[in-house]
């Protein structure tokens, strides 16, 4: 009699194949509820956590592509939420992705969303706090980015084509242009995405590095002497980029 | 909050109307895994709901019937998810859904032997101690006729008991499911389940399905319930007298005011369980 662990083995290996054990029909019936099931769970976490990329190809192209990605790679972990990091990956070398140019920075856009709406809780930094420090306090001040903040930067214009088709209630439009993009999703009630200029998104991206203020807002001053620090900081608190200090 | 009597399953698009519900012994059932996440929206709305009424935390991840040992930190996030909805039960499953670090979307057989009985008692103890709690166990949904079990599922689950101290959770659609797929009958295994640990009950509906020249019926969660898995509930809870019963939709999902309907008829039929002296002894 196999063990548990070998029974176990034989199972799992029948779950994902693409090809089927010859069985009775009666077996054949049951394993067909399991395959389905599995491969539904799978899928419908996968479409849960990519909605954008579901709406811009339709529920059979999305099938047919997320039953691929779980065959290479099967969840790693229990909690739905975490499955299918490496979608947008996978879609950069599945081969029908390559005629929608856009898609694996839909892809990445969709993660992050995922990523900041599960992010802990922690409060945002208000004005108020850096208007305390004095110019050299505030200069030297090394922010954190809020736990929810994301940033992203895409090409063929995949943020405005992904926040067009991301509310359920938009119906698909396709904006098809070659345009790099920057971004900063933030989550203060809501999670919102904020447009950035390319310059913004180094800056932000400098602060996430580790960068003080005054290091952050050097480089951008050097690739624009007229960066508005002042206001870029304003629109970024404002938006709930950082973590309270 | 009111002793816990019928339930529904917690659907993030039922919010408002679940929080607002007021239904004497009305309760909701989230599952674990949804809620292994560090914060946001999702989290805010299960403290909501935990703030205004009794929540029990059902798994779907901890794979009791797999070989190896539990994953103890996945058993700590279930522990907190326990801890910050003061649940009234936390329950698992008879069945495995983790193979050598792969985790699978759907709960899967094992064969009923001797060496599973010792390693699923064995991971009920590990996920107990580290809970600090009593587990309720869920009686799985079958499909796959297997000729290497040694024991039946009833006697599997006496024993569970007897071993463990865990308590049960008797899904009666399972049931159903289960003898209609697998052979048996439904009446005999409720007679057979130990009354004394049923913590929890669970009602829903399934499907048939015809293909490959037998009738299977499937356990989607998707349908109502009907009237044959009404009736084993009235029998069940005639012999064990009433436990919180839950109604689980996961599947076709209706409109609140749908589902309880489908609650306020379980709540009846427990009242009409319950012995005349019991009836006046809870009204005080």
């Amino acid at each position: 009699m196999p063990s548990l662990a070998e029974f176990q083995s034989a199972f799992a290996d029948q779950l994902l194949s693409a090809h089927l054990a010859t069985l009775s029909n009666r077996d054949m019936a049951a394993m067909t509820v399991y395959r389905n099931t599995v491969t539904k769970g799978f899928i419908d976490a996968l479409a849960a956590n990519y909605p954008t990329v579901l709406k811009l190809v339709g529920e059979e192209w999305f099938e047919a592509a997320a039953l691929r990605f779980v065959r290479s790679a099967p969840a790693t972990t229990p909690v739905l939420a975490e499955y299918g990091k490496g979608f947008a990956a996978f879609l950069e070398h599945f081969p029908p992705a390559k005629e929608i140019p856009y898609l694996c920075d839909v892809a990445r856009i969709d993660w992050r969303w995922i990523e900041s709406y599960t992010a802990p809780d922690a409060p945002a930094l208000h004005a108020a706090t850096l208007q305390a420090l004095d110019g050299e306090q505030l200069l030297n001040t090394r922010l954190l980015l809020h736990p929810a903040t994301r940033l992203c930067a895409v090409h063929h214009s995949a943020l405005a084509i992904w926040s067009h088709n991301h509310a359920s209630n938009v119906s698909p439009e396709l904006i098809v242009s070659d345009t790099d993009e920057f971004g900063l999703i933030t989550r203060r009630h809501d999670i919102e995405v904020l447009p950035l200029s390319s310059i913004e998104h180094e800056f932000v991206a400098h602060i996430e590095q580790g960068a003080t203020l005054g290091e952050a807002a050097m480089t951008a001053l050097a690739d624009d002497a007229q960066f508005p620090l002042a206001g870029t900081l304003a629109k970024l608190i404002t938006a709930g980029c950082f973590a309270d200090l | 909050m009111t002793h816990p009597a019928a339930g529904l399953g917690f659907k993030p698009g039922h919010f408002a109307d679940a929080l607002a519900c007021t239904a004497a012994g009305m309760w909701y059932e989230i599952h674990a895994e949804n809620y292994m996440v560090a914060g946001g929206t999702r989290m805010a709305m299960l403290d909501a709901l935990a703030e205004r009424h009794p929540v029990s935390v059902h798994g779907v991840g901890l794979s009791l019937a797999s070989a190896d040992e539990p994953d103890l930190q996945h058993v700590l996030k279930l522990k907190r998810v326990a801890e910050r909805t003061r649940a009234f039960a936390v329950s698992e499953h008879l069945a495995w859904t983790r193979w050598q670090g792969s985790h699978f979307p759907d709960l899967l057989p094992f064969p009923r032997t001797t060496e599973a009985l010792q390693i699923i008692a064995r991971n009920i103890d590990i996920v107990q101690n580290a809970l600090q709690r009593r587990l309720l166990i869920e009686n799985p949904s079958l499909y796959l006729s297997l000729n290497t079990h040694e024991w039946s599922e009833t006697d599997f689950l006496n024993e569970l008991v007897k071993r463990t101290g865990c308590g049960l959770l008797v899904d009666i659609n399972n049931i159903y499911v289960s003898t209609h797929n697998i052979g048996g009958d439904a009446y005999d295994y409720i007679d057979q389940l130990p009354a004394d640990a049923i913590g929890e009950i669970h009602l829903a509906g399934h499907v048939s399905d015809t293909r490959f020249d037998t009738t299977l019926l499937i356990d989607t969660h998707g349908a109502a319930i009907c009237d044959e898995v009404w009736e084993l509930y009235q029998y069940l809870i005639k012999r064990s007298g009433p436990r919180p019963t839950l109604i689980e939709r996961d599947d076709n999902i209706p409109a609140f005011d749908e589902l309880l309907l489908e609650r306020n008829h379980a709540t009846q039929l427990m009242a009409q369980s319950m012995s005349l002296e019991a009836r006046h002894a809870i009204a005080g």
